[in-house]
């Protein structure tokens, strides 16, 4: 039996290769994230804090240079 | 295994809040400020309009988000098929065979736009023994369309002080619609009917003791001609049906419906239309693509009034629905699907012929 051609996958950005790249950086940010909460349960003091505050500033810090916005700070 | 599944579902909850909140301001803000900057007015020059989003970077960063967290949240490594499927002999032996609420219909054709689409980049749709679980799992997830209160919020609103006895939930998937209702109308009988076997299962073997007595599920295609008892039903309701539907069963679910209910008799829809303003609309059509479901540009080109009109109702009222409190406000502050009601009345008499 050969195999189903799959079929391709929408493409967002000027260059394809962008989208495939946006998808190894995702898979790697899960990956980290959910090698953080093994730590987290191994070693509550290292990590410290509170899950759902730490997660949402993982997640700031992962996807606020998408925006393209000079952070407030830096502003001339 | 299970622990690394919650954390990366927690992960994939979190990266959707900040692309539905922070992403989507940046998007409006800087759309605004190019416009602005080109002299584009979104109202006027929607051509310019759509191609200066088009090329936004921000705008393909959305529409990337979109469709990329839905589908790590169902086919990545711990994804909700992959996860659901690793307990798939303790959730089917979980689920009894025969129900005295449930009626299924073995000879039931499935039509093949139900079969063909991964809508909502679920796969294998929600056709497959498993999918019922896949579905609750997902919703159980959180975000708006999982929280149990949207269904009494609609549920109060589609009565909106009458107290049917006999209500017909379409759609009612494995039943979060249809017990919202069956608790909100003390004196009804409730019947949900799907097409999915294993959202109906579900929906039977999670009916709340205290409702049981007033609840059945049924499978049966909603858009076919059916043996349900005509003129039997007060109110005929569906909770993001209508948007899955091709037009001609849409048009066909419409004058099924008019037939269900009794003169008098009540439909409320709660769907998606089109929003009014300009990138809201984009961002809404892309939704339709990036999320696999084609067919909700039918019901936003749909002609509502005509349709009711031809199915024996009076017109057809269009009624925003605020799912959460400020969720009308503009300009928004966070991504949201236009929730909207669409509520008619089945003519008490036959309209007088022109
Ligand atoms: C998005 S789900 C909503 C489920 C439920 N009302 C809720 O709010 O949780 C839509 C449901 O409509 C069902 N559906 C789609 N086309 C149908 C048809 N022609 N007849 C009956 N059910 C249908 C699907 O199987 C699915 O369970």
């Amino acid at each position: 039996m050969t195999e189903q051609a799959p079929t391709p996958e929408q493409v967002f950005f000027a260059d394809p290769a962008m989208d495939r790249m946006m998808g190894m950086i995702m898979a790697l940010a899960a990956e980290v994230f959910v090698l953080r909460s093994r730590v987290r349960q191994l070693d509550p003091d290292q990590t410290g804090g509170d899950e759902a505050a730490d997660v949402d500033a993982f997640v700031r810090h992962l996807l606020q240079p998408a925006l393209g916005e000079r952070p407030a700070a830096d502003r001339p | 295994m299970i622990d690394e599944a919650a954390a990366y579902a927690r992960f994939l909850a979190a990266c959707r809040g900040f692309w539905a909140g922070p992403m989507f301001r940046a998007l409006q803000r800087q759309v605004a400020t190019d416009a602005a900057t080109q002299r584009i007015d979104s109202s006027v020059d929607q051509e310019a309009f759509h191609a200066l989003v088009a090329r936004h970077p921000t705008h393909a960063m959305f529409g990337w988000m979109e469709r990329h967290l839905q589908h790590l949240k169902y086919s990545g490594r711990w994804g909700l098929v992959p996860m659901v499927n690793s307990q798939r002999d303790a959730l089917l032996a979980g689920s009894a065979p025969d129900d005295a609420i449930l009626t299924l219909d073995s000879a039931l054709q499935p039509p093949a736009y139900w079969l063909e689409h991964d809508i909502h980049q679920h796969p294998g749709g929600l056709s497959g023994a498993l999918a019922g679980f896949v579905y609750k799992a997902a919703t159980d997830q959180g975000g708006v369309v999982g929280r149990p209160e949207l269904h009494d919020l609609f549920a109060r609103a589609a009565l909106d002080g009458r107290a049917p006895r006999r209500i017909l939930d379409l759609g009612c998937g494995f039943g979060r619609s249809t017990v919202a209702f069956a608790a909100a109308a003390p004196n009804a009988s409730v019947v949900g009917a799907d097409l999915s076997e294993s959202c109906l299962r579900l929906a039977a073997a999670q009916a709340p003791a205290a409702l049981r007595g007033r609840l059945h599920y049924r499978q049966m295609d909603a858009a076919a001609e059916s043996t349900a008892a005509e003129a039997s039903y007060d109110l005929v309701t569906s909770t993001m049906l209508l948007h899955e539907l091709p037009a001609a069963a849409l048009e066909a679910v419409i004058a099924q419906t008019g037939r269900w209910l009794r003169p008098g008799g009540v439909s409320v829809h709660l769907d998606f239309l089109p929003p009014a303003d300009p990138l809201l609309r984009i961002l809404y059509d892309g939704h339709s693509l990036r999320n696999n479901e084609p067919f909700m540009r039918d019901l936003a080109n749909a002609d509502l009034a005509d349709a009711h009109r031809r199915a024996g109702f009076d017109g057809v009222e269009i009624v925003p629905f605020a799912e959460a409190e400020g969720a009308l406000d503009m300009p928004a502050a966070r991504w949201r699907l236009p929730w909207t009601m669409i509520v008619a009345t089945k003519r008490t008499s036959q309209p007088e012929l022109s």
